[in-house]
């Protein structure tokens, strides 16, 4: 189901940012939008989509 | 602030809103479940497409996710708009990786309903289609079904019949190596 997943920004590397998801990290593509440490975003096959 | 203002991600226009509604109403039901979308919204939608009406709903808000994958997807093939190259592209071959990759990380999901996989129609009930695929014989809905009959190959979707299957697309999804 395409629906994405919320997530916390925990460091931002160029465009690449690493994101928690419930306890589980992952490094996602964050060149769409600009992100922030500690912003909320929604994340769908590893690209951020929308912050929120 | 002004650099939150220059986000890169531009929505291109999708072309075939009905040939996209047909694989995207099936996640609507999830959506109305989860209270991000209305159910009296998605049976307008359900209806739209089943009566051939116009759809004059902001299907790129309403299946938001979808239509920002298709959306990156057309830019990368060159194009300024979803059209039913893109949308098949994205459900048929490149959302399998998408639903792979959101399952590793939340398992509250059924990559059997979720992904997108052929089948071949084996009967048509009137409230029914029994299909042939991968993961056995089962019964989906026949919203989406007219026109087809018996043999024919479709693609499925959460309980749905997406479309009908051109013999290219069949061989590739096929050559996948499972579906649940």
């Amino acid at each position: 189901m395409c629906i994405a997943l919320k997530g916390k920004v925990l460091e931002v590397k160029g465009k690449e940012a690493l994101v928690d998801f419930d306890g589980v990290k992952r490094k996602v593509n964050s060149e769409f939008f600009k992100v922030r440490k500690r912003d909320k975003v929604l994340v769908f096959n590893n690209i951020v989509i929308e912050r929120i | 602030m002004i650099w939150r203002m220059i986000d890169m991600f531009k929505m291109l226009p999708i072309k075939d809103k009905e040939l996209f509604l047909r694989y995207a109403i099936p996640c609507g039901e999830v959506l109305v479940n989860r209270g991000e979308l209305k159910g009296e919204l998605l049976n307008r939608l359900n209806e739209s497409i089943k009566n051939k009406q116009e759809i004059d709903i902001d299907i790129e808000d309403v299946f938001k996710v979808a239509s920002r994958m298709c959306s990156l997807l057309a830019k990368k093939m060159g194009k300024k708009e979803i059209d039913a190259e893109v949308i098949r592209r994205y459900f048929l071959l490149e959302h399998e990786k998408a639903i792979r990759w959101r399952k590793q990380i939340k398992p509250d999901i059924r990559l059997e309903d979720c992904l997108v996989y052929p089948g071949k129609i084996l009967r048509i009930d009137p409230d029914k289609v029994l299909v042939k695929t991968k993961t056995g014989e089962k019964f989906f809905r026949n919203d989406f079904t007219e026109g087809m009959k018996k043999n024919d190959w479709v693609s499925v979707h959460y309980g749905y019949i997406a479309e009908r299957l051109k013999e290219n697309h069949v061989n590739r999804m096929l050559k996948r190596r499972k579906y649940g």
